[in-house]
């Protein structure tokens, strides 16, 4: 092999990564939920003084580089301000929470070799994970094999959920987190049927993408005029917009990630588009109207989304607590990570004594979370059916005078 | 037809912005032949030279994407240094690791610093308008072309009519021979670095004001810079600017006239076509050089 074919086989191969990466699926958007108190669980029990109790370790499963860091990083913060309060009131029954952080890269294949690192090297009694739909799909069946527990937090797929629980077959997934079939349905009827003839979905190209695309064709398919898609990490969508402003829909769908709604927003302004704009995923945030110049924001006015938890003034302690801890604005993913760390703290408290047997422990776990009953502030009260699907009101959000606000709540159950 | 045309323009406002890429990584990979797998980095640390600069320091708009091309010039000569000079010699997986894992430490260090969080360095120039007949462009995407065009013409001046020019030309041409005739390949090692890596800074200095400034922004260019690069000819750089802005239409066509699901599919079966029928690039008569 000559110099040149070595160094093309080289960068094919990078090529190939890279593409993969490109492609890699998002995970769902997140928002908040819950039942009991906004404090983590309260400890009950404290190891007597000088004893030091065995540390529970907790895996998060999540992609915190490639295209999709930027949710696994959120994640990763919210449940790290959890763990840090957790910890400081003494734990779960004395036992102090420890993090792993798996990164599955949002790419499935890394994503199994991640999760069997959390499961086998790290031996962690729980994960948190995987955020995006595409590796949660694909790591389901280790978590039977290794007979782990894992809550997904912000995965919306609603494959998920059918293959999960007692009813699905897989006992040990667990989703907090409302799915793509349970939020899509009743945006598409109650929103976006009412408002409008015709729309255009410009769709991130992953399987919780093609996921909302299957739930939104079946309910409204004389509405939908074309599916446009786009692959994480993608700046330029001029090519799509331009094919979407010469079928001149009333509506446009983004279903993504705030990253890519901004810059889609923005070439919609470019382009002279004034369709009234749809989203899912985590479009309508304040995080996206935060990344648009100025000009482009009365384009945004008016927009509305399904989430399965926005901010509310409900959390607006919380929020306070993350912007002085991390200097940023909180957001659904960060709010997601903390109250799944709040159920899994629940869950470890459910399973009642620590044995040190890891897979006892881990079996044990699992009782937890489906015996898990807890009011978070922010979403309200969470329980898991037999699909191990949490349920709790949907939030609608919508921009209002250059403001993200919920405007309503929908029940799920 | 008039859709045709507005692609036709949208692929060349797309590759503009690859080709700036893809024309330093093609220098470097002709002149020093080394593939720097850290190139899309590179333009990624430029867009948070100018977010620090413009945003954070707010330093004029004009000033700032000046100073952050000659900031990557600087990050280019420090480069060399610290990271290619002590392989260069080495054999071709060193290199490979080497670049690979300046590449990942840029990626994290920039994270650490930053925060994951999308940033943003927005100009006014993103919101004005130009309408050109049916054709609507932002000033700032204008630019980018037009800037684009301008640095590919003084590259060629410089390539063609300067001293060092030449003599990068005749690094590319016969590495070896150059010591005998007098030439500091080391030296002209790392002016191809610092030149290279300015052509990414002005990427980074009129593209990032359009985009999320976030340390992941370098991996989907990077991409398409090194198909350009394949398919333009490995090291070529007029090759690779050439493939960039076909590779930037080509993409608008097959998602107005094929499906936007697999526009990044059709991209690379492009470059596996070039590769096949046309291995020696684009527009190589064959040889060596840039």
């Amino acid at each position: 092999m000559s110099g040149k074919q070595r160094y093309a086989v080289i960068l094919l191969v990078v090529l190939s990564i890279g593409m993969f990466l490109g492609s890699c699926a998002p995970a769902a958007t997140p928002e908040t939920g819950g039942e009991t108190a906004a404090a983590p669980p309260p400890t009950e029990e404290s190891p007597a003084a000088g004893e030091e109790m065995e540390p529970i370790k907790i895996g998060l499963d999540l992609p915190v580089s490639g295209p999709g860091g930027t949710e696994g990083q959120s994640i990763q913060r919210g449940a790290e301000l959890a763990v840090e309060e957790i910890n400081a009131a003494g734990g779960v029954d004395g036992h102090m929470l420890e993090l792993v952080v798996g990164d599955n890269q949002c790419d499935s294949a890394v994503g199994v070799s991640a999760l069997r690192s959390l499961i086998e090297v790290d031996q962690v009694d729980v994960t948190m994970g995987s955020s995006c739909s595409s590796v949660t799909l694909a790591v389901m069946p280790i978590l039977e094999e290794e007979q782990v527990a894992s809550l997904d937090v912000t995965a919306t797929n609603p494959g998920i959920t059918e293959q999960a629980g007692p009813a699905g077959g897989n006992i040990w997934k667990f989703r907090l987190n409302l799915n793509d079939l349970l939020m899509n349905e009743e945006f598409a009827t109650r929103v976006i049927a009412e408002e409008v003839d015709s729309l255009a979905l410009m769709v991130t190209n992953t399987d919780y993408g093609r996921g909302v695309v299957d739930v939104l064709t079946n309910v409204i398919p004389d509405t939908i005029v074309t599916e446009e898609y786009f692959n994480l990490g993608d700046a330029d969508f001029r090519p799509q917009l331009t094919r979407i402003k010469d079928l001149d829909p009333e509506g446009i769908m983004i279903i993504g990630d705030y990253t890519e709604a901004s810059s889609i927003i923005t070439q919609m302004y470019e382009l002279g588009m004034d369709q009234k704009i749809y989203g899912r995923g985590s479009v309508v945030t304040q995080s996206t109207l935060d990344l648009l110049p100025d000009e482009v924001k009365p384009l945004f006015e008016d927009a509305k989304e399904v989430v399965f938890y926005a901010v509310t003034e409900e959390s607006a302690d919380l929020a306070a607590k993350y912007r002085d801890k991390f200097g940023e604005a909180f957001n659904r993913d960060n709010g997601m990570g903390y109250f799944g760390m709040q159920v899994l703290a629940q869950a470890i408290k459910n399973c009642g004594e620590i044995s040190g047997d890891l897979k006892a422990d881990r079996a044990c776990i699992r009782d937890g979370l489906e015996a898990v009953s807890i009011d978070i502030p922010g979403i309200g009260h969470v329980e898991f059916d037999d699909h191990h699907q949490a349920h709790y009101p949907m939030f609608i959000t919508t921009i209002q005078n250059g403001e993200a606000v919920v405007i309503d709540r929908v029940p799920t159950d | 037809m008039e859709i045709f045309f507005l692609q036709i323009m949208n692929g060349l406002a797309t590759g503009s912005l690859y080709a700036l890429i893809a024309a330093g990584l093609a220098l470097i990979f002709g002149v020093v032949e080394i593939v720097n797998f850290a190139h899309g980095e590179f333009y990624m640390v430029g867009a948070y030279f100018l977010y620090v600069l413009f945003v954070l320091l707010e330093v004029p708009y004009w000033i700032a994407a000046l100073a952050t091309i000659l900031l990557m010039g600087v990050f280019g000569v420090v480069f060399e240094y610290l990271i290619i000079r002590p392989v260069i010699h080495r054999p071709w997986w060193v290199w490979l690791v080497a670049t690979l894992g300046a590449q990942v430490l840029l990626l994290n260090i920039v994270t650490v610093i930053f925060g994951a969080t999308p940033k943003n360095a927005h100009t006014v120039y993103i919101s004005r308008i130009v309408e050109l007949g049916i054709f609507r462009i932002s000033q700032q995407r204008l630019m980018v072309f037009l800037i684009s065009v301008f640095v590919f013409i003084l590259l060629n001046i410089f390539v063609n009519r300067t001293k060092m020019g030449k003599a990068m030309r005749a690094v590319s041409q016969n590495r070896n021979m150059c010591p005998v005739v007098g030439i500091d390949v080391q030296k002209v090692a790392l002016v191809t670095f610092a030149i290279g890596t300015a052509l990414t800074g002005v990427a980074s200095a009129f593209a990032a004001p359009m985009l999320n400034v976030l340390p992941t922004m370098g991996i989907f260019y990077a991409t398409k810079a090194f198909a350009a690069v394949i398919m333009g000819g490995f090291g070529r750089v007029n090759g690779a600017i050439a493939a960039a802005f076909l590779l930037g239409i080509a993409e608008a066509l097959i998602a107005q006239y094929v499906t936007s699901l697999y526009v990044h599919v059709f991209a690379f079966v492009l470059m596996l076509l070039v590769l096949l029928f046309r291995p020696q690039g684009l527009l190589s008569r064959g040889g060596v050089g840039i």
